[in-house]
């Protein structure tokens, strides 16, 4: 196992190594570089040269990256060409804000979609079952900005359960409550496709001889379907969760704009819309790293609920 | 068990922590006020940006030699008063006594020589050009300093009026080097307002400095400023920002999308104020691209786009039409472009296009001469009303058999385009103090952008010298007359409209007059 987890550390540098040569060559080949947004629209000829010059963008392209690498070897992200602030900063103010959105998130789909999934599949075909599964695909149709919209008009501009806008620390009271509707809105989407996933994963299983035969021994009933039905269907979950957790960590752009949320996605929206090399670098190297990291956590995970996975 | 108290504890540990600070985060009705904008500040270093987000920040935390009044005036500033030699080539400042910098440091003619110096030499700034033929500056004395140019600049007082041209504390920023601007603690000027935490596109907190009595003339409030502490908060969102006024969250907010003004009137929680600003949105033409080159081409085009309509259909009634370049009110205008400016008349833009040989295969189709289409691109950047408006032009070009072919193009993609070249016509609105705008966008030095129009004109070159460089007021004014007469008559653009701005305050918010810099530095503003 220990071998295992150190070999698939490993693999990140070639995983980061490739994703900094894609983001470069991609960024350096789109219409549009940093010096024309930082000197604005109406700039001289010669000051956009000059800011080209000053921030490097005259040289030729292996030079570019060859510094990048430089700096990154010695553990320097740049400054960002906009704001001036080392890159390595402004991700680290941005990304607590990005991992509780990402964990609320996670946590609210799977406390709503896996007891929805387990009911449903154990009183199959019922109207209970019909009615659960109507319910989380009705939440789920709906876009992520416009369930966002919905939730800010009812509870934070009519109610005023919630507050507009803004972000705090989970550590306080006040953290929980803006949390709460970013999280039901990026869940929303999520919670449909894992409630199906368990449904489906669930009947599979409470039909298998082992579940019978637990039955048969006279286990207790929510014993077997919890115990022995739902721990052998937790491998696709899990995968669909970890997934999902990769996917809130690269930013709920939308959902951060709604809800005025100072994480990573709108960070990396404004710094691809601006040209902003570094940050745009710097932002997609921390999300290569915490995908791969999160994928190898959901592989040792498996591990943990099925005793037949081993890695060698 | 354990596990459990542990828990207790810790949800204790956090309840005592929430609670002081929901207290401190409840709307304070007394003493703070929170603006509510769109975009994030980029960085408080005010030589290294242009970004309007940023400038409002900068005229709350520093102070410039001089202050411009409502009407785009020159008056003192942390300079009372100031002399310019004959030749105007040298300007000399006196400063006022008795002004300190947020640290408490008393400011000096050596912080005013430094920053001039830092800002005509900084590598890569982007806005180092407005005081260009500065070639040294001298600190005689602590409360003199004289600028030496090489060649007059007509607009340089103005030009050491805007943010870029704040004094800063030579002191701090040799401290905070590359990191000055970027936060609390790398940031010193003369404001009336002190910055106290900046959480990126989340809030910026600025906090009253007690200390401060040297307010612009234009103000009748000199200082201390009347909030205890100003608030910008991001919200990037059109909906929450509006309602962030709403719900008393925020007392002011900007870029108010014209769609929702006519509710909002209605709406008794907001106040919603329009001003007018300078500004002029416009189609520019590149010249180079064949058929653009002719000048009846042009002015067809100019005569076949209905301006009312785009005003009532893009901007829901929020703008004036737009006769020549520069908008009425900006000094040096030129009546003139009401007498001959195009107005909306699609029988003589077909007149001129049946007589310069572009003939109509069927209708509904392109215009043709010697086989070619009669058909234009059109490049434009997504924004309030752009897409309505690009709809608008083509449809009315359409009616007179002119094609137009429309793409839309993220704004940094966009600029990049026109500066290679690849329009035909683009669509751009663009905002300004002063009419040296017209430097920027028609001396031909200024190819391929901002002057993305291909415009090489001798004489055009030699009015804008002589507008930058005449220390005589009516010969600049005559000579940005004769330029916004030589734009006119030239259909370099089609003028469309000059855009109304809209902000909504709070009702209990009073707001005596809107400023070019917005609220600018905020003193005669109260709260009731």
């Amino acid at each position: 196992m220990a071998s295992y987890v150190t070999g698939r550390l490993l693999l990140m540098v070639p995983v980061v190594f490739g994703v900094s040569v894609l983001v470069f060559l991609i960024l350096h080949l789109t219409p549009g570089n940093p010096a024309l947004v930082v000197a604005g629209p109406d700039a001289p000829p010669d000051v956009v040269r000059d800011v080209e010059h000053t921030l490097g963008l005259d040289q030729p392209l292996y030079v570019q990256y060859g510094k990048y690498v430089l700096r990154l070897i010695h553990g320097d992200l740049g400054r960002s060409v906009r704001s001036h602030e080392p890159v390595l900063g402004q991700l680290l103010t941005t990304l607590p804000v990005t991992i509780a959105l990402a964990l609320v998130g996670v946590a609210l789909t799977v406390a709503v979609s896996v007891p929805v999934g387990i009911v449903a599949a154990y009183n199959r075909n019922s109207p209970l079952d019909l009615a659960t599964i109507c319910a989380v695909l009705a939440a789920s149709a709906m876009p992520v900005f416009a369930v966002g919209l919905i939730l800010l008009w009812i509870f934070a501009i009519s109610l005023r359960w919630f507050p507009l806008s803004g972000y705090a620390p989970l550590t306080t009271v006040d953290g929980w409550r803006h949390i709460a509707l970013p999280a039901v809105t990026v869940s929303s989407g999520a919670v449909a496709l894992l409630a199906r996933l368990t449904r489906s994963s669930m009947l599979e299983t409470l039909h298998q001889d082992y579940v019978r035969t637990a039955r048969a021994k006279g286990l207790w009933e929510p014993g077997v379907v919890i115990r022995h039905a739902f721990r052998n269907a937790l491998l696709p979950v899990i995968t669909i969760v970890g997934l999902q957790f990769g996917f809130l960590l690269s930013g709920a752009v939308v959902t951060e704009s709604i809800f005025s949320l100072p994480g990573m996605g709108r960070l990396l929206v404004d710094a691809i819309l601006g040209r902003d090399f570094p940050v745009v670098q710097g932002a997609v190297l921390l999300l290569a790293l915490t995908f791969v990291l999160t994928n190898l956590l959901v592989d040792i995970a498996y591990a943990a609920v099925d005793p037949r996975v081993r890695y060698a | 068990m354990t596990r459990i108290v542990r828990w207790c504890v810790l949800a204790l540990a956090a309840f005592a922590v929430a609670v002081p600070r929901l207290a401190a985060g409840a709307p304070a009705a007394n003493g703070t006020f929170t603006f509510a904008r769109p975009e994030e500040t980029e960085t408080l270093d005010p030589e290294k940006t242009t970004a309007v987000s940023s400038a409002e920040v900068d005229y709350l935390l520093y102070d410039t030699l001089l202050s411009l009044d409502y009407a785009n005036g020159v008056k003192p500033g942390l300079a009372e008063k100031w002399t310019i030699s004959p030749d105007g080539k040298t300007y000399t400042f006196t400063l006022r006594q008795g002004v300190r910098f947020a640290s408490g440091k008393p400011l000096a003619s050596a912080d005013v020589k430094s920053t001039m110096d830092r800002w005509r030499t900084l590598k890569g700034s982007p806005t180092a050009f407005n005081i260009s033929p500065v070639e040294s500056v001298d600190a005689p004395n602590p409360a003199t300093v004289v600028l030496h140019l090489k060649e007059p600049l007509s607009i340089l007082l103005i030009n050491l009026a805007g943010y870029s041209a704040s004094i800063l504390n030579a002191d701090a920023v040799n401290r905070a080097g590359d990191d000055y601007g970027t936060g609390a603690g790398k940031v010193d000027g003369t404001g009336p307002y002190v910055l106290k935490e900046w959480v990126r596109n989340d809030r910026l907190v600025v906090t009253r400095n007690p200390a401060y009595t040297w307010g612009p003339p234009l103000y009748k409030n000199h200082g201390p400023a009347p909030f205890g502490t100003v608030v910008f908060h991001t919200i990037v969102e059109d909906t929450p920002r509006v309602a962030s006024v709403q719900v008393g969250d925020a007392q002011f907010a900007e870029s108010i999308p014209g769609e929702q003004v006519p509710a909002l009137d209605k709406d008794r929680r907001v106040h919603v104020i329009r001003y007018a600003d300078l500004n002029t949105a416009f189609i520019g033409f590149k010249l180079g691209h064949k058929p653009l080159d002719d000048l009846r081409v042009r002015q067809a085009i100019n005569d076949g786009i209905n301006r009312q309509e785009i005003i009532q259909g893009a901007y829901y009634g929020l703008a004036t039409e737009a006769l020549g370049p520069l908008a009425p009110g900006t000094p040096g205008w030129w009546p003139g472009a009401e007498k001959i400016g195009y107005r909306y008349d699609p029988s003589k833009a077909k007149r001129i296009l049946d007589e310069d040989g572009w003939t109509q295969p069927a209708p509904g189709q392109p215009r043709q001469k010697n086989g070619q289409p009669l058909s234009l691109l059109f490049l434009y950047s997504p924004g309030p009303g752009v897409e309505q408006l690009v709809n608008l032009v083509q449809s009315e070009l359409r009616g007179v058999g002119v094609a137009v072919r429309p793409q839309r193009m993220e704004w940094t993609a966009f600029l990049a385009a026109l500066r290679a070249g690849q329009h035909d016509m683009f669509f751009i609105n663009v905002r300004y103090v002063t009419p040296d705008v017209l430097y920027f966008y028609f001396h031909s030095k200024q190819r391929p952008a901002p002057n993305r129009f291909d415009w090489a004109d001798p004489e055009t070159d030699r009015l804008l010298e002589l507008s930058r460089s005449s220390t005589n007021d009516r010969e600049r004014m005559d000579a940005y007359q004769k330029l916004q007469q030589i734009i006119v008559q030239n259909a370099i653009w089609v003028p469309l409209v000059h855009e109304k701005r809209v902000v909504i305050a709070s009702p209990n918010l009073t707001v005596p007059q809107m400023h070019a810099n917005v609220l600018y530095k905020m003193l005669d503003l109260t709260l009731k």
